[in-house]
């Protein structure tokens, strides 16, 4: 934390200082607001963040070393002030006056120590990505620190930052921030709420909105549509025009659901040939419009449907880049390969190692 | 294994199947047969019609290359669609091209259909078509009969190339016919008002497409090739004695293949399976096999309900059978299912979205493949077949996710609102 002060230590020089040290900052919140990390503990929530309007005290040395020991991580704001000295006489001014030196702290992350580790944790509206949390910030140096500052909160540090000019009210700038965080955890807390009702909803019926989001993706997959038209804002409209809300976001549909969703088709795919007794493949080379090389692999069997006829079936087993030459041997294991992840045992037409994991008892009975 | 003709893959093939249990593709090779015909290696007493073919490349070149000529072609094309209603429907003049099947007879086809308009442009001065570009009457009347003549390769591609039914049992007496029609002579009274020497000439090219397919085709009828096996299950006498690929010792041949079944059939037991049960089963098979061809040599092939993948599942007395029978039954006799693998691929990994990961690509192909595969959108069968994929996946996931506790449940999966959230 000392290392994040000193980086962040504004020398103030004393003008008009009575125009912004009116608030005084509130220097016993940190054990209210403890960071919402995790869903076992969720943290109470202020109802109202207090403007104070108590006069400024400064943080001297204790309370900053106090402030240390409760978590919170802060900038610090060191201002020289000129003060009179001796009283005053018929309403003039002490004619003596004497420099003092005064810190203010602007503290907008929480700060959890793991033995040397320390997490930082934004209080002011930057949430995690499952938004039942605050984001947690990797912060190594000070950089980070003002890294995060200019890209989330710009307006906060530049207020801060004028404060150096003597343009801005620093204690407003405070009240700015327990407003926001107290809004962010109020966020939270719903959030938190909304997970849980939401959980509820998919243990009775999972028609929700995972179903929907595997339903957009299907639809975008067969008919060649990208990710990033479903998050057109015309979309989001038309969307709202119906009443639904808009569709998910594009990076979570591809990292999350486009791998669920394959793996299902894998998995049908892998239920299909289940049961055969043998697998005839297909094989073909193909070159994209990028010029990259793919050798694609398709099985076929015979099926017994329930009225006993006969159904053949043929299924895309998958489809390999290659990335080197194209030799026969490199064919050969990567079909091979392809193979072995849907078929569990192959009859003697196609030799391979599997072979011999036979359901006997299938066989036993196709052969009665 | 099915494979098209490339050296790397057929070998692949053949180490991974082990020889003889690998199967050169059909449409490929039946268009090898017409590329040995039109090719630039082809017999010198068909270079009548390498030129034709030439000349026509060059035409559609020269049509679809110019702007001018183009724009006036597509204003008459527009016409005639719009006045004759009969007329087939061709949109536009497409060149051949190697890995196309069927393009020379595409190509020519729609000369011979756009040859009055084609006639117009030429007579148009302003356009300045050469002379030598212009199909003579000769030119044209061959190019029409080789339509004529390349119309039962369209048929048997096409046939090849069918989705999910047997077809690779079909293929020998499937190219028994093909050879038939395309004997000499056969198109003459078609042919017989046509420019002289044009009947002549496509009697030439008849004879060598013949010698080309025999010279392809000649081994599979002459041993217990995977489709003379196949073709053992179908119903009718289409298994065997060929009109135009006579094998002095035929019965040898079927022999040949009646012992590739019931290798196979043992080959399918477990392979713990001690001596006295391959016996039995192979005492067994022999005696099911002679049965079931017998009642299979009384059926009439062309009535649906022979179809040998509803017939046979049925023959109570067969079951030893229907592992072998299942297995030659599936065995694909093109790559067709492949190039429309190919096809989807190229919609999925389009020009705007050329700079996709391949694994995400690998996952969206998959996918793709699984929900639009044989499902054509604009018929109401293939709709419904897509709705109820679709439903499948949704209903697997439940299965998958229903049974977690909710600790388990992914986060991601917390729905719109978390990512509405996210997106903020």
């Amino acid at each position: 934390m000392r290392n994040f002060s000193s980086s962040f230590l504004f020398s103030l020089s004393l003008l008009r200082l009575n125009s912004f040290l009116r608030p005084p900052p509130d220097l016993s919140r940190s054990a209210a607001q403890a960071p919402l990390q995790g869903a076992t503990a969720p943290a109470p929530v202020p109802a109202q963040a207090p403007i104070r309007d108590q006069p400024l005290l400064p943080v001297n040395s204790d309370e900053e070393s106090a402030s240390a020991d409760d978590g919170d991580n802060v900038i610090e704001l060191e201002v020289d002030e000129v003060l009179p000295v001796g009283d005053a006489h018929d309403g003039e001014p002490p004619a003596r006056r004497r420099r003092v030196t005064r810190k203010y702290t602007l503290a907008i992350f929480f700060e959890q120590i793991h033995g040397t580790d320390h997490d930082y944790f934004c209080k002011v509206g930057c949430l995690s990505s499952d938004t039942i949390s605050r984001k947690l910030l990797k912060i190594h140096n000070s950089g980070h620190f003002v890294s995060h500052l200019s890209a989330s909160h710009s307006l906060l540090l530049t207020q801060f930052r004028a404060c150096e000019r003597n343009i801005a009210n620093f204690n407003a700038i405070l009240g700015s921030i327990d407003i926001l965080a107290a809004k962010t955890a109020k966020t939270i807390e719903n959030n938190r709420k909304n997970r849980l009702n939401w959980n509820k909803v998919v243990a009775q019926d999972l028609a929700g909105p995972a179903k929907s989001n595997l339903l957009l993706m299907m639809w975008q997959i067969a008919n060649g549509i990208g990710r990033l038209p479903a998050n057109c804002p015309i979309f989001d409209l038309y969307l709202r025009s119906l009443g639904n809300n808009p569709a998910a976001n594009r990076n979570t549909l591809q990292d999350d659901y486009l791998p669920l969703l394959s793996s299902l088709v894998v998995d049908k795919t892998k239920a299909d040939f289940s049961d055969a007794l043998s697998v005839s493949l297909s094989s073909d080379g193909w070159r994209s419009r990028t010029r990259q090389d793919f050798v694609n692999v398709t099985g076929g069997r015979t099926k017994t449907l329930s009225d006993r006829t006969w159904k053949l079936q043929a299924a895309e087993l998958d489809i390999i880049h290659i990335s080197g030459s194209c030799t026969a041997d490199t064919l050969e294991t990567l079909i091979a390969s392809a193979v072995e992840e849907f078929v569990l045992f192959l009859a003697s037409f196609v030799k391979f190692s599997l072979m011999f994991k036979f359901s006997y008892q299938q066989i036993a009975l196709s052969l009665q | 294994m099915t494979t098209d003709g490339r050296a790397n893959e057929r070998l692949a093939a053949s180490q991974l199947v082990g020889e003889g249990n690998n199967h050169h593709c059909d449409a490929h090779n039946i268009q090898l047969d017409i590329e040995d015909v039109t090719g630039k290696n082809g017999p010198p007493n068909c270079a009548d019609h390498r030129a034709v073919i030439r000349k026509a490349h060059d035409l559609v070149i020269l049509i679809n290359g110019h702007k001018v000529l183009f724009t006036e072609f597509s204003r008459l094309t527009q016409l005639k669609r719009a006045n004759e209603d009969n007329e087939r429907k061709f949109d536009a003049l497409i060149i051949n091209n190697e890995t196309r099947w069927d393009s020379e007879l595409a190509m020519l086809e729609r000369l011979v259909a756009f040859d009055a308009e084609i006639l117009e442009l030429y007579q148009n001065l302003d356009l300045g078509i050469a002379d030598d570009c212009i199909l003579t009457r000769f030119e044209f009347d061959l190019a029409y009969a080789m339509t004529r003549v390349l119309g039962p390769f369209r048929l048997f591609t096409k046939f090849v190339q069918k989705r999910e039914e047997v077809t690779l049992a079909h293929v020998p007496h499937l190219i028994d016919e093909l050879v038939t029609k395309l004997a000499p002579h056969s198109f003459d009274n078609e042919l017989r008002s046509r420019a002289d020497g044009v009947v002549a000439a496509m009697n030439i090219f008849q004879s060598e497409l013949v010698i080309s397919i025999k010279r392809r085709y000649g081994p599979m009828f002459n041993s217990g090739s995977l489709a003379r096996c196949a073709s053992f299950f179908i119903p009718g006498r289409r298994y065997r004695d060929f009109v135009n690929f006579p094998t002095p010792d035929e019965d040898e041949v079927v022999t040949r293949v009646k012992e590739r079944i019931v290798t196979e059939a043992i080959g399918l037991l477990p392979p713990d399976a001690d001596d006295e049960k391959k016996r039995r089963t192979e005492r067994n098979v022999r005696s099911a096999l002679e049965d079931l061809r017998a009642d299979l040599n009384k059926l009439d092939p062309n009535l649906p309900e022979n179809d040998p993948l509803r017939w046979i599942p049925l023959k109570s007395d067969a079951p030893i059978l229907f592992p072998a029978a299942q297995m030659f039954l599936a065995i694909f006799s093109s790559s067709a299912e492949d190039e429309r693998n190919f096809s989807s691929a190229g919609i999925t990994l389009n020009k705007l979205r050329s700079r996709m990961a391949i694994e995400n690509f690998r996952y969206e192909h998959r996918i793709r493949r699984y929900l639009t595969a044989g499902s054509d959108i604009l018929t109401q069968a293939g709709r419904q077949a897509r709705q109820e994929r679709a439903e499948e996946q949704l209903c697997l996931f439940t299965a998958r996710y229903a049974a977690l506790p909710l600790v388990n449940q992914p986060v991601p999966l917390a729905g719109n609102q978390a990512a509405v959230n996210a997106r903020r």
